[in-house]
This record gives structure tokens, C-alpha cells and sequence, in this order.
């Protein structure tokens, strides 16, 4: 789940790529397509696209000898979702309470015996 | 995956130990040193005075090394019960910033409120965190139901 939300924020760390997703919110367009509207090569945008596509955020389908692609961003929501991060972050320290609270109860019996073993110990030969 | 477009956490967790405890946990900050802090972080306490109006500020790293300062505040604190915090984020200075300079998402601030109650020899945690607005309708009408609650009582006990 971290690396997925490392790879989607890095790959929309990039102007150039957020560029990209806003062209194809709300519609499917060809690589050639998404290309003409940048300066920089049709392969740089193909790499660009890849790398939204490797972490999920565009789907590219072959129709004919043409490469569509698709936003997907369902997954902009999910992974941006702080809900779920957080219901992460407190579980996580909830479990360290619980391990926390077990080794001060058992810290606690280990003191009392020891204390009780002294006084008896200083009862003996009364 | 979870996709909760929601705007709240909740968590209830049972620990095997006397609410008292639960709560003492809490309470110190030696105490909090030692646990508030998710598996594979370091928490750093700065400040943690524990009573209305009192500062936690804190910091929590993780093990990539990303790390996260958060300026808390508290709210309300009932002995062995009930505690709530409002958590912010804060610069290295201890500035109030917002979560997206702080590289972090979600809400600005966020209400925190913890409840503990003893439940059949064990001790039920509740945690809510919430955005201030949703905090502030639910304790209005919370508020509000336990007057109307009291008001039947009342009315109850006239008529027997």
C-alpha cells in the first residue's frame, strides 16, 4: 500500500503527467493524440504514459493499430484517502499500547512478588 | 482496499488491563513515550501537559526517515474516561502549518477524542477522529439528547 502511494504521488509529481491526466479526464485519447499537445516528443509522452500506467492511474488499450488511453481516477481517491491512512497510523499504535500495557502489568507482578518475598524473608527466626 | 470517503476514523479495541491503567497510559509523558508511536516509527516528545488547554507536541518518524511534527492541543479530560485533543501540524519552529506543507494529507485539524469504559473485566477503547465541524454537530446533539434524556427522567419520576 506505501509503495502504490509512493509511485502515485512521484508519478504526479510531474507537471508534464498531471497535464496528461487532465487531457483525458472525461474522455479516451490515442498516445498520438495526447502527444500533439506537448512540445516535447511523442516517445517522451509514451514514457510519461507508461509511468501512469505502472502505477495505475491510466489504462492504455490496443484498438487496431491504435493505443487508447484511460484515467483511471478511482485511484487518486483511494490512495489520497487519510481515513484509511490514519485508521493505519492509529491501529498501529493501539497495537503498541497493548504490548505497552502487558509488559507494565508483568513489571508490576515481577515487583510485587519480589516485595512480598522480602518480607517474608525478614519474618523468618520471629 | 479500503476506500471510506468518509470523514472519520473509528476504532474500538478491548485491553486486558484496569481502566485506570488505560487511562494512566495516556496521561504522562513518560508514559506516552514509551508506546504512543506506530510499529517501526520514533515518537519524540517535546511538550505534554495533560489537562484542558495543555500542549502535546510531538514529533514521529518513520523508518524511511519521513518524518511528521504535530502541535496537539487538549480539549477535555475526564479522569479515567475520556480525553480529547485537537491535532495540527507544525514546522521544526512549532509554527501551525497545514497538512499539505506538512506532506501530509487530509484535514488541516482534527479532533481526536478517546473514550475508556470497563466492559466485562476487560477495558474497551474507543477512538474517534473526526474534522472539527462533524465533532462539533455530534457533541452539540450529544449534549443535547443527554438534556432531553435527564428532562424524561425527570418527568418520569413526577408521575410515580
Amino acid at each position: 500500500m506505501d509503495n502504490l502511494r509512493r509511485d502515485v504521488f512521484q508519478a504526479i509529481a510531474d507537471p508534464n503527467r498531471r497535464t496528461i491526466i487532465s487531457l483525458l479526464a472525461g474522455k479516451k485519447l490515442t498516445i498520438n493524440e495526447v502527444a500533439l499537445n506537448f512540445d516535447v516528443s511523442r516517445p517522451a509522452v509514451s514514457k510519461h504514459i507508461k509511468i501512469l500506467s505502472e502505477c495505475g492511474l491510466v489504462t492504455t488499450t490496443q484498438v487496431g493499430t491504435e493505443k487508447f488511453c484511460e484515467v483511471k481516477l478511482q485511484k487518486l481517491t483511494e490512495v489520497s484517502d487519510w481515513v484509511g491512512q490514519y485508521k493505519k497510523y492509529w491501529t498501529s499504535q493501539l497495537d503498541s499500547l497493548d504490548e505497552y500495557l502487558q509488559k507494565i502489568q508483568k513489571n508490576n507482578k515481577k515487583f510485587k512478588n519480589k516485595k512480598s518475598k522480602k518480607n517474608n524473608n525478614g519474618n523468618n527466626g520471629r | 482496499m479500503e476506500t471510506t470517503a468518509g470523514k472519520e476514523v473509528n476504532i474500538i479495541r478491548m485491553f486486558d488491563a484496569p481502566s485506570k491503567l488505560v487511562f494512566e497510559a495516556w496521561s504522562s509523558s513518560e508514559h506516552i513515550s514509551k508506546w504512543y508511536v506506530p510499529k517501526g516509527c520514533k515518537t519524540t516528545v517535546y511538550e505534554f501537559e495533560f489537562k484542558p488547554g495543555g500542549i502535546f507536541h510531538h514529533k514521529v518518524k518513520s523508518a524511511h526517515g519521513e518524518g511528521c511534527i504535530f502541535k496537539g492541543e487538549f480539549l477535555e479530560i475526564i479522569e479515567n474516561k475520556k480525553i480529547v485533543y485537537v491535532l495540527r501540524f507544525c514546522d521544526e519552529s512549532g509554527n501551525i502549518i497545514s497538512a499539505a506543507s506538512a506532506k501530509m494529507e487530509g484535514p488541516d485539524e482534527t479532533i481526536v477524542t478517546i473514550t475508556i469504559e470497563d466492559y466485562e473485566g476487560k477495558t474497551k477503547l474507543t477512538l474517534n477522529q473526526t474534522v472539527p465541524e462533524e465533532w462539533a454537530k455530534k457533541n452539540g446533539s450529544y449534549y443535547g439528547w443527554c438534556e432531553i434524556l435527564d428532562n424524561l427522567e425527570e418527568k418520569i419520576k413526577d408521575t410515580h
